[in-house]
Order: structure tokens, then sequence, then C-alpha cells
């Protein structure tokens, strides 16, 4: 998948790649302070992505890495774990200028 | 090596998108809170002008004068302050990259408006006061422009 926007900044940055985990249902959770993915809360059809904080009863409190550039569960609250999608189990950053 | 080639095959490959986005949670935007609070520094520009002082012997009168020429000064500083914020939130928040192609002078036109911001509160200037009106009704267009409506420039005062 590719990172849109800056929530997750300083971790990854627009257009940096993450490979995603799948979770269903019945799997573990991620461990806290993963990163994952979930469906957004009011927005399902939307895909976005943050760190896991919290879980209790199967509700996610999840927070964007730069809290200026985020809107995560300190606006939503906590999401159900239905939303949940993925982990992000690894990271290719987008090339630089330099790289270029 | 192998993993800068892997990364480039990583990279080479069709992704889906997942947003970090920042955007608020309700996604409402309107230029109208900058406009409202830009007609305040205008408006305390012009209050502050009219102000006439008293005579140096009235010790009431001067304290009532200076009293109300701080308030009047720092309404227009919070005000300068709270166009400037909402400016921020327009150009960082709603506006995207793609809106360039059909604004290229939006940076431009932000980052001028929030200077002007800047020199409402640093000075007590009319003609700056109603530039930043000005700069804050090209944002208005622009901003309607982008969501492909027409709406009217409508001011409070």
């Amino acid at each position: 998948m590719q990172v849109e926007g800056y929530s997750m900044w300083p971790t990854l940055k627009p257009k940096d790649r993450v490979i995603l985990r799948p979770l269903n249902q019945d799997a573990p959770l991620p461990a806290i302070g993963g990163i994952i993915v979930c469906k957004h809360p009011q927005q399902p059809s939307r895909r976005v992505i943050k760190r896991l904080n919290a879980v209790l009863d199967d509700q996610l409190t999840v927070l964007g890495d730069c809290p200026d550039a985020s809107t995560d569960s300190r606006q939503w609250g906590t999401i159900p774990r239905s939303s949940l999608i993925g982990e992000i189990v690894g990271i290719v950053t987008a090339p630089s200028k330099q790289d270029s | 090596m192998l993993r800068s080639a892997l990364s480039a095959i990583v990279r080479s490959l069709p992704a889906s998108t997942v947003e970090a986005h920042c955007d608020g949670p309700c996604g409402v935007y309107d230029p109208a809170s900058a406009r409202v609070a830009a007609e305040a520094v205008l408006s305390m520009t012009k209050k502050i002008k009219a102000l006439e002082a008293p005579d140096a012997g009235n010790a009431a009168a001067l304290a009532a004068y200076n009293n109300t020429f701080s308030r009047f000064v720092a309404i227009k500083e919070e005000e300068a302050q709270k166009t400037k914020k909402e400016l921020l939130i327009l150009w960082t928040d709603y506006f995207k990259p793609e809106h360039l192609a059909t604004f290229p002078d939006l940076h431009d036109t932000f980052w001028k408006a929030a200077k002007l911001c800047s020199a409402c509160k640093v000075h007590v200037d009319q003609a700056k006061a109603e530039d930043l009106l000005a700069a804050v009704e090209k944002v208005h267009g622009m901003f309607w422009q982008s969501k492909g409506r027409n709406d009217a420039w409508v001011t409070a005062s």
C-alpha cells in the first residue's frame, strides 16, 4: 500500500510503501505500538494508517505519530476491532531527491 | 544492494492507497471563519484610529481612554491571529497539491495573506487591514471554485 499524508510522520511520509499483513477477526491483535491499517470510523470506504495505542474490550485506540497532522482516536474515540484490516510488517521508504 | 533492489521492486508494484491524512474528522471547511476575523481586524483598526486622546490633565478620562485603547488593540491582535490560524487551516489541511494546477498562485496567496495578518498586528494600518480582507476574499473565491461552487462574498459589516 502507498501512504498519503503526514499523520504518521516521521515514521512514514507520503509515497512510502507499506507491506500489510491482513488480519481476520480471529487473529491475535497486533502488539501495542504496532502500525495498523483500519477503516475510517465514519467513512468505511477509506483506509487509514495509525499506530495502535491501546486496546480495551475489542475497542482500539489509534494515534498518528504526528499529533498536529493527525485525525485519530482523539477525535474519533475508540474504533471497533471489526474496523481493523491488518498490521504493517514492512516499510519501503520513498526515494528521496538525493536518490534520484 | 539486495535491499535496494528489493525496494525498487516493491516500489514498482501497483499499490492501493492508505491514508495518513490530517483532515478534520467532519471534513468541514469554510473560509467564513477567516472572513469574520479579518472583518474584525478592519473594524478594530478603524476604531483605534477614531479614538481621541483626552486632555493630559484629565486623569479619569485618560484612564478610560487607555483602557479602551488597550482593549481595542488586544482585540485587533487576537482577531488577526485568529485570521491567520483559519487561513493556515485552509492552506495546509483543505487545499491539496492537485489544487495548484487550478490555482498556481495558491501558495503565494496564502503566504501574503498570512503576512498581512502579522502586519495588521504590528501596525494600525487601515490599508493593510483592507488588503487582508481582500486576500481573504480571494481565498474565498478559490475555495468555493475548488468545490465547483460560486458562493457570493458577503460581509457582516
